[in-house]
Order: structure tokens, then C-alpha cells, then sequence
């Protein structure tokens, strides 16, 4: 039998994607929310610091089908963050994984598709005196407050700019969904972008990186150390996997 | 002969298109060939505000004696203190001895032990010794006052055989001489005034010793004006000024006393203040650096830490402690091991500290408190692209009230022959007077030298001078055959150098003040640089003490 990873790693990789999605049956897309209030931020594309060069790849191609499942991999997957523009304070940063086993991510032109939610119920830097971070408040010594992102559906994948140096750049959507912090319910729109990772480097696994942002204002998350009007960006990140690769779960990091 | 004849002017044309074609390769070979040793040992050959050398020489007899720190006097003397091991301390000058003398041998080499306690040997089946520190049982304190240019000797004071030790000394600005270190039972009979002070909460996790000192002695270093010692668990004991001339104590705890020796604070801080402990001068917070082994979930991660706590040591701030699983995720992956091996503060407040990691991935070049952007470390252009695993080294100025990076630096050597960076690391830490900042270290082949560097061979214990924002270079100088000596062991990066900075004449200056032996041992055989020396040659024993005193002017 071929090494799963050799499969994964084979140029065949976009047939097989496709033949998974076509294989698993995708969630009913949920009823869309409330048109949400929230200024959806321009997609931005990666930022060439922070990213690992090795990632960047061609963009996803239509019709891949992916999952994002607490079920794999067992390492952290999925982080949201929130930013004061302004610089006055420090940002504050969460992760976590999905959190459940039936979130999908397909890309098909014909039939975009995105349902997943992510739980980041970690906050970094949680010791000490909070009150310099943008969501500082909602943070009391000893208590880290869960954020959820529940996303309910996607627009169609926009084709990707090409970039300066030639090589595509990814791809676009925009993620329609319910930001949840403190119990606060907020609806978003996450302009968001897709690379498609073939396995190389550090993530061993082929996968769809996934960057989405917003903009909100201190008053949709409750805060009152800021002006109610001030802007918040917010960003997440996630890593979603082809069904082969939750599959193998057990079997594989 | 004809045919022979009229071919022949071809000849000179294949000549002189070989030499061009050789030339045109030459130059491609040499430029793709050139490497980043190359690129920044032009770059800094001639520095932008370059120091000047004043003196570097020994300052040693024919016993064993080493240098740790000194400071400067209103006059223009230079103090430079340090540690004999006896039973002789010949200096060329008569000293005068505080105390009185108890019976001691000559030093010789301790054999290393492993942990079973069976002697150590190297590669060709010698014994290893251990390295001479402060903690060695003959240790005595001595004094010696030097002229402003360091060719005369003013005087030399020490305390009598094994009346106490040295790990620390500054110089006030009235000239008075504070020095600290482990005490002996005839430390309190130095001075008529002496006080043993209670220690609260001693350091239960200190290595070093259990009694320590802190003393000042008269500008002409002739008297021991008082005496304060301290039963209790310490590491090697550190002296500091604060703005306003009190003296900043840690050993046991830390302490601040007035120029009087009257106490003026006492302040246990949890987990000991040995090593990677900085206390603010301008607020009375503290900052602690450190590490924490934290698994990405894909691999193991050595995860930085920076605690800034408050004076009664409630934790402020948690900096650079991202832990791994966060620094795992594919959107980051800076996964290089990573530990804050040393902080400093300097006299504004600012928060100087020195890091290592494994290889250029490295948290250390993102804000403490915002991972995803980067700090303002770039300026001097070192680059660890094409690192493999290796000892990397950062310079990072922090800015208190805002915890933002206001300079640094990575520190790194680079192959002459390949373009990779190649290891550094460094152990020692401070800030001149000017604001310049002053490193100590080690380095693998590859040291970037500065034009005005007075070592040779680019490998091997270094000191360098960074502008205020780390972001050229002003000296930096292989130093062969110095600082096998350890000053301060409680950081794992032992801190050899001794880091001084004031005003010599009105001139601002910096001394590094450490130990020297004969001829180098590692990378070259090269005697320790002597310039404009006093003393240009080793004057025997285990090792002397050394002096390099660099003028900030700009």
C-alpha cells in the first residue's frame, strides 16, 4: 500500500481532493444570519513576516473539499485575535482547535461552502495585569474568556491576483458568521483568504491555510475602556485538512 | 615559418582575451563567492562613531589575580578591583592590606569532577580543571587605583588573606570605593562599623555561599568606612548606583543602602535575584528572564520568558511567554528554542537584555507583547538566513512604559568560506554612560570585527560596543587569550567580563574589566591584546587581571 504522506504529496492531489469532496456529503448550509453590522476589512494578503515561506503554494483549486475537525491533527489548528489600530493597546491573542468533528470547507466554484466553528479557549500571556490589552477587561486574573467563531457560510472563491513576482497569490471569500466572546454574540463578515499548502515544511500534511479579517467596534464586543466607536480588527487563522488526512487520524500526527 | 609568422598575431589576441575572460569569471566567481563575513567586516571597517582605545593591557603579578569591576573618580582615577588568590599580590607598588592576613597556599588547577565524582579528562586523556571563579576558597579582594590612562599605578590595597571575596565594585561620584562579594568570618572586623543585617527570606535555590558583604572603603582606598554582611543563601552578590548615588544591593535579597551604609530598603524577591534578576533604578520594578520548556505539539520548544513585577512582586507584565502551542501553529512556526539568558537596566529605566536561541526562528525578533510584529532589531543587517542549528544572540532594548523594542539586535558570527552564519553568544550585559551598549562574549569563527578591533583572528571571547539603539556597531574586537575567568556563574551564560562606563577627565569611557592568560588556547595561540599597555606581558600565576578601556567620545 502507498505511504499515506506519499499520497498526500502526489501531484495528484487536486483529482483527489476533488473525489472526496464529491465523496462526502457536505453539511446543509445553515440559514443566513442577520446581515451582520460588521465592516468586513479588505482581505490582506499574507504577511510576509509572520508566515512560513515554505506555505506558500499555488492557490486552492476549485473543488476541493476540506475538514476542519477537533479530530485531527492533535496540535493547535486555529487562533483568533483582536487589535487596537490605533496601537494604544497591546493586542490580545487566543487559540484553540475546531470544535467539533463536522466542520467542512469547500471551495468548489459552483458550490461554496463553509460551516465549521472554532473554539480558541487559550488565551497567551494570561498572567499578570491585563488592562494594557485591547480586550483586557474581559480577561480578570485567573479567568480566560472563550471566543468562538461560528461560521455559516462563504461567498465564491475569488480567482487570485497575480502576484508581483509571478506566482499566483491566493485566493478570496468572505466567511459570514456569529464572533462569540463573554456570551456576546456578534455577527461577522470575514474577508478571508486561501492558500492551498502542499505538504512541504513544517505541516507535513497538505492543507488549506485559511486568514480571515474584520473590523468591529469596541461597542459590539462590550468594552468600555475604549470609545464605543473606537475600531477593533480581528483576525483568525485556520488550518483545515483534506477528509484523507482526518481520516487518518491515529495513524498520523 | 610565413604560415607560422602570420598566425601569430592571433596569438596576443587569445591573449589578451584569456586574461579578460579569467577577469570576468574571476569577478562572477568572487561575487557570488562573497559572503556575509565579507560583506559586513567592509561594512564596519570603518564604523560610523568608532571608539578609541585607551589602553588594554594585564594588570597581574606572579601570583593569580583577576578583575571585576572598579569605576572611576572624580580626579581622574581609575579603580579597578578584583580578586587574589595569593599568598602574594606583587603589583610593583607596596599595598596596603585591610585586615589582617590568615595563612594560605599557593593556588593550583581543581580537577573536574563529573557528577559521580570521578575526575573529567578531554579528548587526549588530560585531566579537566575547573575553571577559575569567585567562588575559589583562596579568593581575597584587592584595589588598585590606576591613572586615567592606565600607565601608573596610583595605589593597591587588599584585605588580608581570606578576609572576604569580590564579586562586584562601583565608584560614587565623591570617589568612595563600594565593594561586595562572599564574606568570611573576618569580614565584619574590617571596618569598626560593621552590621550584620537580618536576611528575611534568603535564596533558598542560591549556589554560591551563605554569607555575604557589602562595603565601602575611603576614596584612597586606605580604610574600610563601614561593613555590612549578610547570612544567607546568595548567588554571586552585584553592586550597582542608582541616579541619586544610593547603593543597590543584591545578594540574599535585595537592598538599598545610602552612601551612610544606613539601610534604606530591604526587599525579598521570590525565586532569588541571582542571575537573570534586574531591578529598575528609576521605579523599583523588577524584571526576570528566564525559560520554560513548552512542546509545540509537534516538537519540544524552549519557550522565553520576561516577568516584570512589580516592587512588591506582584507579577506586572508576561512578555515573550507565547508558549507553544501558539508559536507552533503554521501561521507562525517560530520554533526555534529560545531563552532570556540575561537583563540590565540602565540608568533611565530602560530594560537591556541578552537572549539566545537555536537558530534564526526565532521569537526573540517579534515585540514581547505582539508576536506578529516585528521589533526594531534590523538595522545593523545581520541575518541568520541559511542557519542550521546554531547559537544565535540578540541585543534588546525595551522600552518600560510601553514594553516595545526600541534596539537590538541579533548577534552572530559568519563562515568566512560558505555565506551561513555561524554561532555566538553572549554572557555579559551593560549600558555606558553614553547610552551605548556594551556585550560580552564568545563566538565562533566568523566574529564581524570592526576596523578598530585590536584582536586578530576572528573566533573566540569578544567584547563589542553597539550605538543606543543597536543599530551599528562602534568596536568589536576578538580578545584572545582573556576572560577564562567566571565572574558571575548563577546564569547559564557565565558572565567573564566585568562592564564599567563614567567619565575619565570628561571623557566619557567604557572599561571592561576581566581576566587574561599567557597565550590563547582556542582558535589561535595569540597573547591578549596589549595597547598602549602598562603592563603588555602575562605576569604569571593561573591567570592576571586585564584591562580595555575604550574613549566614547563621538
Amino acid at each position: 500500500m502507498k505511504p499515506l504522506l506519499s499520497i498526500m504529496n502526489s501531484r495528484s492531489l487536486p483529482a483527489l481532493l476533488a473525489a472526496f469532496a464529491l465523496a462526502q456529503p457536505l453539511r446543509a448550509a445553515p440559514a443566513q444570519p442577520a446581515p451582520p453590522a460588521t465592516r468586513v476589512a479588505p482581505a490582506a494578503p499574507a504577511r510576509p513576516g509572520p508566515t512560513t515561506p515554505a506555505a506558500a503554494v499555488a492557490s486552492a483549486p476549485a473543488g476541493s473539499g476540506f475538514r476542519v475537525t477537533t479530530a485531527f491533527p492533535k496540535y493547535v489548528t486555529a487562533d483568533i485575535e483582536f487589535r487596537d489600530p490605533s496601537g494604544a493597546k497591546w493586542p490580545t491573542f487566543f487559540y484553540g482547535r475546531p470544535a467539533n468533528t463536522t466542520g467542512v470547507i469547500q471551495t468548489d466554484a459552483a458550490k461554496p461552502q463553509a460551516a465549521f466553528v472554532l473554539l480558541c479557549d487559550k488565551l497567551v500571556q494570561s498572567a499578570g495585569d491585563q488592562s494594557r490589552k485591547v480586550l483586557g477587561e474581559l480577561c480578570p486574573p485567573g479567568q480566560t474568556p472563550t471566543v468562538s467563531l461560528d461560521i455559516q457560510s462563504m461567498s465564491p472563491l475569488q480567482a487570485p491576483a497575480a502576484s508581483g513576482k509571478g506566482k499566483p497569490g491566493p485566493s478570496t471569500a468572505t466567511l459570514q458568521g456569529v464572533l462569540e466572546i463573554s456570551g456576546r454574540k456578534v455577527p461577522v463578515k470575514m474577508a478571508t483568504t486561501f492558500q492551498e499548502h502542499s505538504g512541504k515544511g513544517d505541516e507535513k500534511n497538505a492543507a488549506l491555510v485559511l486568514e480571515g479579517r474584520c473590523e468591529l467596534k469596541a461597542s459590539d464586543l462590550g468594552l468600555k475602556a475604549l470609545p464605543p466607536g473606537a475600531p477593533i480588527t480581528i483576525r483568525f487563522g485556520l488550518t483545515a485538512y483534506p477528509e484523507s488526512a482526518a481520516a487518518s487520524s491515529g495513524k498520523k500526527k | 615559418m610565413k604560415a607560422s609568422t602570420r598566425l601569430s598575431p592571433a596569438l596576443p589576441s587569445n591573449r589578451g582575451l584569456l586574461p579578460a575572460l579569467s577577469l570576468f569569471l574571476f569577478a562572477s566567481f568572487s561575487a557570488s563567492a562573497a559572503t556575509r563575513f565579507d560583506e559586513y567586516t567592509a561594512k564596519f571597517k570603518t564604523p560610523p562613531s568608532p571608539v578609541k582605545v585607551i589602553s588594554a593591557g594585564f594588570l597581574g603579578g606572579a601570583g593569580t589575580e583577576w578583575l571585576v569591576g572598579g569605576g572611576f573618580q572624580p580626579d581622574g582615577t581609575v579603580v579597578a578591583a578584583g580578586i587574589a588568590l595569593g599568598p602574594k599580590l606583587d603589583l610593583g607598588v607596596r599595598e596596603t592590606v585591610l585586615g589582617k592576613d590568615a595563612a594560605i597556599t599557593a593556588p593550583v588547577p581543581i580537577p573536574k569532577l563529573d557528577k559521580k565524582g570521578n575526575p573529567e579528562v578531554d579528548k587526549e586523556g588530560k585531566p579537566k580543571m575547573e575553571a577559575l571563579s569567585w567562588k575559589h576558597p583562596n579568593a581575597t579582594a584587592f584595589v588598585a587605583r590606576l591613572s586615567g590612562d592606565l600607565k601608573t599605578i596610583k595605589s593597591v590595597t587588599r584585605f588580608g588573606w581570606l578576609g572576604g571575596g569580590l564579586t562586584g565594585a562601583v565608584v560614587d561620584a565623591a570617589g568612595n570605593i563600594y565593594l561586595c562579594g562572599p564574606a568570611t568570618d573576618a569580614t565584619a572586623g574590617l571596618s569598626a562599623d560593621s552590621q550584620e543585617l537580618p536576611v528575611a527570606a534568603p535564596d533558598a535555590a542560591a549556589r554560591g555561599t551563605q554569607h555575604t558583604y557589602l562595603a565601602r572603603l575611603s576614596p584612597d582606598a586606605t580604610k574600610v568606612v563601614w561593613v555590612r554582611h549578610f547570612k544567607g543563601g546568595s548567588d554571586a552578590p552585584t553592586i550597582a548606583l542608582d541616579p541619586t548615588g544610593r547603593v543597590l544591593f543584591k545578594g540574599p535579597d535585595y537592598r538599598v543602602f545610602d552612601a551612610a551604609g544606613k539601610l534604606v530598603s530591604a526587599q525579598a524577591i521570590p525565586g532569588g535575584v541571582g542571575g537573570f534578576v534586574a531591578v529598575n533604578p528609576v521605579d523599583g520594578t523588577w524584571a526576570r528572564g528566564g525559560e520554560h520548556h513548552s512542546p509545540t505539539g509537534r516538537e519540544p520548544w524552549r519557550c522565553p520568558t520576561l516577568n516584570i513585577h512589580r516592587p512588591n512582586g506582584e507579577l506586572l507584565y508576561q512578555l515573550y511567554d507565547w508558549g507553544g502551542p501558539f508559536v507552533g501553529l503554521n501561521n507562525l512556526r517560530l520554533v526555534s528554542d529560545t531563552a532570556i539568558r540575561g537583563v540590565a537596566y540602565d540608568a533611565q529605566g530602560n530594560l537591556l537584555l541578552h537572549a539566545w536561541s537555536d537558530g534564526g526562528n526565532s521569537v526573540a525578533l517579534r515585540e514581547p507583547m505582539d508576536i506578529r510584529t516585528n521589533a526594531n532589531m534590523g538595522a545593523i543587517g545581520f541575518s541568520a538566513w541559511g542557519a542550521g542549528v546554531l547559537s544565535c544572540a540578540y541585543v534588546i532594548k525595551i522600552d518600560p512604559k510601553t514594553c516595545k523594542v526600541i534596539g537590538g539586535t541579533p548577534w552572530l558570527a559568519y563562515q568566512q568560506e560558505v555565506n551561513k552564519p555561524n554561532s555566538a553568544r553572549i554572557h555579559t550585559l551593560a549600558s555606558a554612560i553614553d547610552g551605548s551598549v556594551c556585550i560580552a562574549g564568545g563566538s565562533s569563527m566568523g566574529l564581524i570585527q570592526t576596523g578598530n578591533a585590536i584582536g586578530s583572528v576572528p573566533g573566540g571571547e569578544f567584547v563589542a560596543v553597539l550605538n543606543e539603539d543597536c543599530s551599528s556597531i562602534r568596536f568589536s574586537s576578538a580578545m584572545p587569550a582573556c576572560a577564562d575567568v567566571l565572574l558571575d556563574d548563577s546564569s547559564s551564560d557565565k558572565a567573564r567580563w566585568g562592564i564599567v562606563s563614567g567619565k575619565v577627565n570628561g571623557k566619557p569611557v567604557a572599561l571592561f574589566l576581566g581576566s587574561a592568560v599567557e597565550l590563547n588556547t582556542h582558535y589561535d595561540q595569540n597573547p591578549a591584546p596589549a595597547v598602549n599597555a602598562r603592563q603588555a606581558k602575562f605576569g604569571g600565576g593561573l591567570a592576571d587581571g586585564y584591562l580595555l578601556l575604550l574613549d566614547l567620545s563621538k
